[in-house]
């Protein structure tokens, strides 16, 4: 039987696990990453120098990556491993969409890779390039990497130890908040004297652009943010209907009325209608 | 109807009305025309103006109305006189244009039903129910030949009972003589063709319907007069000669039907509605010889011969239910007591077809009658209630002869209750009204004639039994009506009314078509024994003949007993006995067993249920009833305002409530020493884990005090953040946790750190400022900054702990949030977040800023800050308030909530979905009572659950305390009702997110109140298959208690997990238990005592995390989308054994094109160049691998 070496380009990397002793199997199960150049516009640098795999084993990390290369190509030395297992939608940043402090480009920065895909990012552009070449001869091999999935303490240990990262280190929390903190106000600082320079302007129609004393932001002021959803829907119109006299005219007792009399009427057909429904349904078995 | 008007009245005003500039009936009509004519109706014939006028009710409301309009109007008379002259001519033109008719249907059903689909409705279910014309004249073709074999019957005449006795030896026929069996009588026995053979009963009424367990015919015969003396009403004579000519009959129509090959039939004595005295004969169809033109058995319709006597036979007078008619041998002063129940059994043999005359009168004078009863009958079965003793005593003849009665009075002065006029629906509510407000029993009682047009009036002073008294007939009949009957059915009658009134629901479905009459949703519990039959001393002579059989002694025993012991502990009880009623035609009577088994309901007042002390008559009063009822446990105790009491006082217990401690003791008393009584209620209560607090296993169910421990540390932290001196001052630090509101799945114990709930969330927010941030990350780190003050300072200052984590999960893409985690001296844990005015806009803003795309991913992070921080604030404070109210609610929640939790449900759900769903059945009790026990609360839930068509319909709360009472609360501008506007408001909400999503992709459960008309705060993020599940596990856990019953593999079997549903379930084990560090007393140690809880918190406090809880979250997160992951997350295991559980989205195993972002462990498929398939084994691997050592077990499809 043939084995898949290459699908859309990409190399089918096979690897084994370790068995479990609770799922045996006959064979020794395999995982199958799959590895291309990889290709940016954005970051040409990184580009050059990376492979982007996809579908990395659950404990894929810098170490184990460095271990698995190490068996292909030794020469290759990697500097880095990023992974994203966490399936995030990158265009969501809420600190963009709720200020106007911060560029696009400032945002965007940064590494794109769509979940359950990693870049294994190489000293340089030769090291990238040998490391793919002897991925594609192994491919090819019969001889199968068995990727360690045995982590070298116990899950049990492992997972307590998670909870304790989640504790914050006082001192460096705090210094990192006051830093962010700082950097926040300058910005905002430099955003407020752009607006009291536009202050001054004077357009073409003799108009200058007022600006309150909170106001922090030009955006701010022009594009004013209803902030209305439909979770609050708000019945504004109300206070307007309630000045006018509905009945004054004789017209309008009529109209009223024949309003009245066809709702009735519509209601008694929608009713009807919703019977025959649930009649279909047999609803109207009481047993 | 207030106003009835004659026709010629209505015609001249409506001349009268041609003159005037108002809008008239036909206006109206017209002005509808207009709109209507060019639509799909066919120009429809109307009827001449003047039969309109003539034909009923509905136009005179419609003539009400426009009269109503002439007096608004005629201000404005003059001025519009001509225009309006015009506009008539106008429509008298075009007046038969148009759907009139459909207008005045429209406007009738508006008036005199409730509603529209109120009236299609009972339209509709009444057509249904009707019984099918093809059975009819099936079972009528049987009925003539019936007819016409009875009459081929020779008589008999003047047999002693020896020639009786020696019939009934030779052709081996019993005759169902009652106890005592006649001996040594001087009268005489015979058969003579019946006087009249007739149908009565419903099936002669005409108000039959079908019905799940069959229809009985009932035919009268009636013996002719001459086989009685006028003696005979005394010492069971006539009863006596009544079975010897059913036993005649009996054995003449088996050979009869032999040689008429009609043998298909099997004939069996049955007592009449459980009354003994009245044996009837049962003629039942089988299967053999099916080709029989006669053979009815596949209409399911049985046929009773009721033997009758000829009304009027005896002397009626003497029959009353205070005389005595049974003479036993007595000393001499004693008197001999009255037997009504004997009277009334020979009173009603006498007046069958009397009854069915005059209900027949009634039908023919009251239009609606007729669909009336057919709705009472349908409300009483879907009930439980029928005329059988055992059902009550209140079946659908009494039904009938109560509302045939109230056609003609049933005020005080005779003014009349129901109107000829009136709609089913009018009849149908006015009786309802009537049994709901009138006092039947103490206060006074109902007399009627059915013999005459005199009109029926209420009498006041009852003669404490239920009674409505036929001066004709000289019948009470609610006869077969106890006391305690007539309380359950006074209270289904008041929540019926209460249904019938409500303007907010469409509750046709609870009122008559579900099935109202399971004893765990109709009771808070059950309770189940049996008593020797024969051991009873007290059951005397004198007994014997008041109440005739022993069960009805004993009914009446066990009610004076329940009634004194209980008191105000109880809302009602209803007693059963599965008596035997059928029996075969060789034996003279069932076969009495030597024990009886009886089953008592109890409605439970959750007020009182719970409390310590019954208190009784004060020293110095008449005490020697109370004294004797009590026995050796009551004493003399002196009380807090100085009163000195006898009393009586009971322990608490966690499983076992106060009402069945009591009631262990008053019938261990009086009625068999150490009788068991076996509940499965305490089984119920057993299930809910024991706080390991000291003593827990003696609080009551219903007690607090582990939430009071906890409520009084949040006090006292809440006293020192407030005091904190910041940049700015803390304006309010609110609850926002489970356990804060009393709904946490384990009470709180201090130091048990393991729990799920041990950190409880408070939301802190400051003085209002300008200056937060106007970005949503720096804003975070502001409140980072302050909770590092709040940190440095309780650190400094206080013996609290504190420490702060990150907090990614509470709002997803706000990866700045971070929680202050405080542990209190006393031993429990809080988890702080800031709340600002800032954060709402901001989210909001985010939304308003987003791509369109974008937007639904941005508006579910809102709604879980909204759930975080601003939802589960006034969730909490609405709760608190409401489970102080519902006593039950809080270890119902947490049942339901354990119940979750072993099916692997819990950790899927928001705490705040659950305890609005269990909320429920608490609120909206409809047809029920509030839950007032574990039991009963729970079995609500998960039946609301089952019928859920959460497509279909909303689920909208009344988060008030009293939805119930609504006359005062409705008026009261003060009441937290839900007002019909935001009613409507919530249910266009609920349309519009079903146009959106039809099928229920997004949002399954919409769950709305006043405080989230939004319906989906909290269901937001709930996917499809486990809402699904949860629906199906209802069902099925529903279906299992109707088709086994409650017992202990039922039980058992509800709370246990099916894994074998799931594709693949890994065993773990955690290296130690978690369950006392979780707070959680174990249930099978021996060594209870020798348990000691923690004092203290470990050195390092997340050693006793529990680290399934971090596997599975690094399982969620590698597996988005392709894996759900269900567990059981409170730690109550005592070995510390748990599962997960996985199941494949399907649409992730089947085979898919290459794509980068897959995002799943997919591996190139055979055969196919780019198409690959998950890679379940590897999948499989790396899961174990990652679980390493808690794994102890793996199986998978």
């Amino acid at each position: 039987m043939s084995r898949t070496e290459e699908i859309k380009g990409f190399q089918v990397i096979p690897v084994t696990l370790s068995a479990s002793r609770y799922f045996k199997t006959e064979e020794p199960i395999k995982h199958y990453m799959y590895a291309k150049k990889h290709q940016s516009n954005t970051d040409k640098e990184i580009a050059e120098r990376s492979i982007f795999l996809i579908n990395p084993p659950i404990n894929a990390s810098l170490s184990t990556i460095r271990v698995f290369f190490k068996k292909i190509s030794p020469e290759s030395l990697i500097e880095n491993f990023l992974l994203n297992i966490e399936n995030l939608d990158y265009d969501i940043n809420l600190t963009k969409l709720t200020s106007d402090l911060y560029d696009d480009e400032e945002i965007n920065t940064g590494l794109r890779l769509p979940s359950g895909s990693s870049l294994v990012v190489f000293v340089d552009k030769s090291a990238a390039n040998l490391a793919l070449s002897k991925l594609k001869k192994y491919s090819r091999s019969k001889d199968l990497y068995e990727w360690n999935s045995k982590s070298e303490e116990p899950a049990s240990v492992r997972f307590i130890k998670k909870f304790k990262s989640e504790i914050l280190p006082l001192e460096e929390t705090s210094e990192f908040v006051s830093k962010e903190l700082q950097e926040f106000e300058n910005r905002e600082l430099e955003s407020k004297k752009n607006l009291q320079e536009m202050k001054t302007l004077v357009d073409e129609d003799g108009f200058t652009l007022v600006v309150g004393k909170n106001r922090k932001t030009k955006k701010g002021i022009l594009g004013k943010i209803s902030g209305a959803t439909d979770f609050h829907k708000q019945d504004t119109d109300k206070k307007m209907k309630k000045k006018e006299k509905q009945d004054f005219y004789r017209f309008q007792l009529r109209e009223r009325k024949k309003l009245e009399m066809n709702e009735l009427l519509k209601k008694f057909k929608d009713d009807q209608e919703r019977i025959k429904e649930l009649k279909e349904k047999k609803r109207f078995r009481p047993y | 109807m207030a106003n009835k008007r004659k026709g010629d009245q209505v015609i001249s005003e409506d001349q009268k009305l041609n003159k005037k500039p108002t809008l008239s009936k036909s206006e109206l009509i017209q002005v509808v025309t207009e709109n209507v004519r060019n639509d799909e109706f066919p120009d429809d014939e109307i009827e001449d103006e003047d039969e309109d006028h003539e034909s009923g009710e509905g136009e005179q409301e419609i003539k009400e109305d426009s009269d109503n309009l002439e007096e608004d109007e005629e201000d404005e008379e003059d001025e519009e006189l001509d225009r309006s002259n015009e506009k008539i001519s106008n429509t008298k033109a075009n007046h038969k244009n148009l759907s009139s008719h459909e207008v005045q249907i429209a406007r009738e059903t508006a008036e005199l039903f409730k509603s529209n689909i109120f009236k299609l409705q009972i339209d509709e279910l009444i057509k249904e129910v009707k019984l099918k014309d093809t059975k009819i004249s099936k079972i009528e073709k049987f009925l003539h030949k019936l007819h016409d074999l009875v009459q081929s019957i020779p008589d008999l005449k003047d047999q002693s009972l020896e020639e009786v006795e020696s019939w009934s030896a030779r052709t081996k026929f019993s005759i169902p003589f009652n106890d005592p069996k006649p001996t040594n009588v001087n009268y005489k026995f015979g058969y003579a063709k019946p006087e009249n053979v007739s149908i009565v009963g419903s099936f002669g009424l005409k108000t039959g319907i079908q019905s799940s367990h069959g229809v009985s015919v009932d035919v009268n015969l009636t013996m002719p007069s001459e086989l009685f003396q006028a003696k005979d009403y005394l010492n069971y004579r006539a009863l006596h000669k009544r079975s010897f000519y059913l036993g005649f009959l009996a054995e003449n129509l088996k050979s009869i039907f032999k040689k008429e090959k009609l043998d298909f039939i099997k004939l069996s004595y049955q007592y009449f509605n459980d009354d003994i005295l009245t044996p009837v004969l049962k003629l039942e169809a089988t299967n053999s010889n099916l080709e029989s033109e006669y053979n009815f058995s596949k209409t399911k319709f049985s046929i009773n011969i009721l033997v009758g006597l000829p009304f009027g036979v005896f002397d009626a007078k003497k029959l009353l239910p205070n005389k005595n008619c049974i003479r036993v041998q007595k000393e001499e002063d004693l008197e001999l007591p009255p037997t009504p129940l004997y009277n009334a059994s020979l009173l009603t043999v006498t007046a069958y077809d009397h009854y069915l005359k005059y209900l027949y009168k009634i039908k023919k004078s009251a239009e609606q009658f007729k669909e009336a009863c057919i709705l009472g009958r349908l409300w009483l079965s879907q009930r439980g209630l029928g005329a059988s003793i055992e059902k009550g005593g209140f079946g659908h003849f009494e039904f009938a002869t109560l509302t045939a009665a109230l056609l003609n009075g049933g005020g005080l002065q005779g003014n009349k209750i129901l109107l000829h006029g009136f709609s089913s629906y009018q009849l149908f509510k006015g009786v309802i009204k009537y049994l709901a407000t009138e006092d039947l029993c103490n206060e006074g009682y109902l007399q009627f004639y059915s013999g005459s047009n005199e009109l029926t009036k209420y009498v006041k002073g009852g003669f404490n039994t239920p009674t409505v008294f036929d001066k004709t007939s000289k019948i009470n009949i609610f006869h077969k009506v106890s006391r305690n009957s007539y309380k359950l059915l006074v209270h289904h009658a008041k929540k019926t009314l209460t249904l019938l009134n409500d303007v907010f629901k469409d509750r046709f479905d609870v009122l008559f078509l579900q099935n109202s009459s399971y004893d765990y949703l109709k009771y808070d519990y059950t309770l189940k024994f049996e008593i020797p039959a024969f051991e009873d001393s007290s059951y005397g002579p004198f007994e014997r003949i008041t109440h005739l059989t022993y069960e009805n002694y004993l009914a009446n025993k066990l009610a004076y007993l329940l009634d004194y012991g209980l008191g105000d502990r109880l809302l009602g009880f209803d007693i059963c006995f599965n008596r035997a009623s059928s029996f075969d035609i060789t034996k003279r009577k069932p076969n009495s067993s030597s024990k009886i088994s009886v089953k008592i309901g109890l409605l439970i007042n959750a007020q009182e249920s719970e409390k310590l002390v019954i208190k009784g008559p004060s020293e110095s009063e008449e005490n020697t009833e109370f004294r004797s009822f009590w026995g050796p446990k009551s004493s003399l105790r002196r009380f807090k305002d100085g009163t000195i009491l006898h009393s009586v006082v009971w322990s608490t217990h966690h499983a076992k409530p106060i009402i069945l401690s009591i009631i262990e003791y008053i019938f261990s008393r009086n009625l068999k020493e150490s009788l068991i009584v076996d509940s499965t209620i305490t089984r119920f209560n057993k299930l809910l884990p024991l706080p390991n607090l000291p003593s827990s296993s003696q609080q009551s169910l219903i007690s607090n005090v582990a939430f009071n421990g906890l409520n009084k540390s949040y006090d006292d932290l809440y006293k020192i953040l407030i005091k904190l001196e910041l940049p700015i001052s803390i304006k309010s630090v609110l609850p926002a946790s489970p356990a804060l509101r009393t709904t946490s799945a384990l009470q709180p114990v201090p130091f048990a750190i393991s729990s799920k709930d041990f950190f409880n969330d408070l939301i802190l927010q400051f003085e209002t400022s300008v200056k937060w941030p106007d970005e949503i990350s720096a804003l975070e780190k502001v409140k980072t900054a302050f909770l590092l003050k709040i940190q440095e300072i309780l650190e400094k200052e206080t013996v609290y702990k504190s420490y702060i984590t990150k907090d990614e999960e509470s709002v997803p893409y706000n990866f700045d949030i971070t929680a202050l985690n405080v542990l209190t001296p006393e031993g429990y844990g809080f988890k702080l977040r800031i709340l600002t005015e800032r954060d709402e806009i901001l989210y909001l803003r985010a939304i308003e800023n987003a791509k369109k795309e974008k937007k639904t991913a941005l508006e579910s992070i809102y709604l879980k800050f909204n759930q975080r921080y601003l939802g589960s604030i006034t969730h909490t404070r609405h709760l608190t308030s409401l489970s102080h109210h519902f006593q039950f609610y809080s270890p119902t929640v947490r049942l339901f909530k354990k119940w979750l939790d072993d099916q692997l449900l819990l950790t899927h759900f928001n705490d705040e979905l659950i305890e609005l769903i269990a909320l429920q059945p608490f609120l909206d009790p409809a047809q029920y009572e509030v839950p007032s026990s574990v039991e009963n609360g729970f079995f609500k839930i998960l039946s609301f659950l089952a019928t859920w068509n959460w497509l279909e319909d909303p689920l909208i709360l009344d988060l008030s305390k009293n939805p119930q009472d609504e006359e005062n609360e409705i008026v009261s501008k003060l009441s937290d009702r839900l007002t019909l506007q935001s009613f409507q408001e919530i249910k266009s909400n609920f349309n519009s997110l079903r146009k959106q999503d039809p099928n229920g992709l997004k949002v399954q459960f919409f769950i709305a109140s006043k405080i989230d008309q939004s319906g989906k705060l909290w269901s937001n993020s709930l996917s499809l298959p486990i809402s699904a599940r949860l629906t199906a596990l209802s069902k099925v856990a529903i279906g299992l208690v109707k088709s086994q019953g409650l017992n202990d593999d039922t039980i058992n079997l509800l709370f246990k997990p099916s894994l074998s549903d799931y594709d693949f379930v890994i065993n773990l084990k955690t290296p130690f238990p978690l369950n006392i560090s979780s707070g959680v007393l174990p249930g099978t140690s021996a060594f209870k005592n020798l348990i000691t809880s923690d004092s203290s918190y470990p050195s390092d406090i997340t050693s006793k995390f529990d680290p399934i809880l971090s596997l599975v979250k690094d399982l969620n997160l590698k597996f988005d989308g392709t894996i759900l992951f269900s567990y059981h997350s409170l730690n109550i295991n005592e070995i510390g054994e748990n599962v997960i559980t996985g199941l494949f989205i399907p649409n992730r195993l089947s085979k898919s094109k290459f794509k980068v972002q897959l995002g799943y462990n997919f591996k190139p498929s055979k055969n196919s160049n780019d198409e690959v398939l998950i890679n379940r084994e590897a999948i499989f691997n790396e899961i174990l691998n990652y679980a390493g050592d808690l794994v102890t077990g793996f199986q998978s499809k």
